[in-house]
């Protein structure tokens, strides 16, 4: 044993954090196949209406949260995909760091994960959807930035929950996206909003109710996180 | 009175086929699982 | 083979209950009898015809859903506090009664809605909306069970998706409350709800009260069948 102190959580949860990074980086499949995912998405969506009718612009932002929540599950299901060779997930149990560590840890990768991807997905939105730069988008990336904050606490755990059964890629969307809806619901609402220029006050009922629903399910999921590693 | 009458008669139908339905399923898993029980335990005796 | 962390209960006298019995019988009997009075012996609403005694079903049954679906929040917390394999038997039978019962209601409000309302699906109605959004819960609840064979974690794991479940419920509500939709100008209902007369509502009561009996019923006889599976697979253990 060294005769260091055991890192406290938040070290520990960066250290795990980095870790996902680091294997993420290495072999950025998932990324990618997020990546490509989303843009590819985006494309296809914006043939799918008349456009005599409804404009690209009227359009964008509820295919930004569809595409937003789907190529989160993809992002979601190689997070505990990593483990699963060698039970890798063992020697992370053992390891003297706490579990809300791996918890914490698990979803600071995660949440990394999703904005990197937000970051090529909202330009690619912006130019296929011809949205003019405006004060908006700034509010939207931090509605997003929420919105992902509620998907990984709750991704997170479902995630851990559905690497040990049997159906784990269709148990991951079907446990995740009840508790996705009030986030979509809420952060599609409340950007809507914005990106047609009202002001921010129409749109903080709905972003109230999300920062509730994050404040609420991070701590729930935080809670009931060791008991997806229990023996 | 508006004639609902069609409505009226699928709603009970259909209610009566999933609780009908489930009720039956119930009977048939508990003798299923029933005789699989008492065929492992005579054979335990054996 | 159970692992060691769930407490496990004295075999024999347990399994040997029927699973149909008196009480299943007797609560299909009431709900049956209490449907003849809704259909031969109320008088028909005069708006809506026939369709609003699609009512007699849709609100009890809505009644049950949440009995049952109470009881999976319940008995899930008590499995996680005392590991208990009857409290995961309650839940996993609750939750199996209940989706039947979301089911029923899910079922009978679009046929009543469409002629009625003038729409098959009323976002605005939030007690169709939140059924709908149990209705997958639930569904996810017993396809994880489906999906995990050892018993401790399928208890753990259920209970855990079970109490989040119940967490976003209220998420749901107030979201969907927020939510602007059109209300279509309902066809045939006056904004005014149609007042009830005394003999419809002694139908309603006594079909809450036929409805209540047969959901509970129902959960303990899906109960006595999970007790009986449990002794199948503990007599294959021991062999």
């Amino acid at each position: 044993m060294t005769d260091r102190n055991p890192p406290g959580v938040l070290a520990a949860a960066w250290l795990v954090a980095r870790k996902d990074l680091t294997i993420e980086l290495r072999t950025r499949t998932a990324f990618l196949a997020s990546t490509v995912f989303a843009v590819l998405a985006l494309a296809i969506f914006y043939f799918t209406w008349d456009q005599s009718v409804v404009t690209a612009a009227d359009r964008a932002p509820g295919v930004l949260w569809v595409v937003l929540t789907f190529s989160a599950l993809i992002g979601l299901q190689r997070s505990f995909c990593v483990e699963e060779h060698d039970r890798a997930i063992d020697a992370l149990i053992a390891a003297p760091i706490g579990r809300e560590s791996i918890y914490i840890g698990k979803a600071l990768a995660n949440v990394i994960f999703l904005v990197a991807l937000q970051v090529i997905a909202i330009p690619a939105l912006v130019v296929f959807y011809n949205l003019p730069i405006g004060r908006w988008i700034g509010w939207v990336t931090l509605i997003i930035v929420l919105a992902i904050v509620g998907i990984v606490a709750v991704g997170t755990l479902f995630a851990a929950m559905a690497v040990n059964t049997r159906f784990a890629e269709l148990l991951l969307p079907m446990l995740s996206l009840p508790f996705f809806v009030p986030i979509l619901l809420n952060g599609a609402q409340a950007s809507t909003r914005v990106i047609a220029g009202r002001p921010l006050a129409e749109a903080w009922p709905w972003l109230r109710i999300l920062i509730g629903f994050d404040m609420v399910f991070a701590v729930a999921c935080a809670l009931a996180f060791p008991l997806m590693l229990d023996e | 009175m508006i004639d609902t009458s069609l409505e009226f008669q699928a709603a009970y139908v259909l209610a009566a086929v999933i609780y009908g339905g489930y009720v039956f399923s119930l009977w048939w898993r508990s003798r299923r699982t029933r005789e699989r029980l008492d065929a492992l335990r005579a054979a335990k005796r054996r | 083979m159970t692992s060691p962390s769930i407490r496990a209960e004295p075999m024999g006298a347990m399994n040997e209950k029927p699973v149909m019995d008196w009480m299943l019988a007797a609560a299909l009997v009431a709900v049956v009898a209490v449907l003849i009075r809704a259909i031969a012996f109320t008088p028909t609403e005069a708006t809506q015809g026939l369709a609003q005694k699609i009512y007699y079903i849709h609100v009890p049954s809505a009644l049950g859903a949440y009995v049952a679906v109470g009881l999976l929040a319940l008995a899930s917390l008590a499995y996680l506090w005392l590991r208990d394999v009857r409290a995961d038997r309650l839940a996993e039978a609750s939750a199996e009664v209940g989706i039947v019962f979301l089911s029923v209601v899910l079922a009978t409000g679009p046929l009543w809605g469409r002629r009625i309302w003038g729409t098959w699906w009323a976002w605005w109605d939030m007690r169709l909306t939140l059924t709908l959004f149990l209705w997958f819960v639930v569904a996810a609840y017993l396809v994880l069970r489906g999906a995990i064979d050892d018993p401790g974690m399928r208890g753990r794991y259920g209970a855990v998706l079970a109490i989040l479940g119940a967490l976003l419920i209220p998420f749901i509500h107030l979201s969907v409350y927020l939510f602007p939709t059109l209300h279509p100008m309902p066809i045939v209902l006056k904004p005014e709800r149609p007042s009830l007369s005394p003999e419809m509502l002694t139908t309603f009561l006594l079909s809450f009260a036929a409805f209540t009996l047969l959901v509970l019923a129902l959960i303990r006889s899906r109960y006595r069948l999970a007790s009986l599976g449990d002794a199948v697979r503990a007599t294959e253990g021991a062999r």
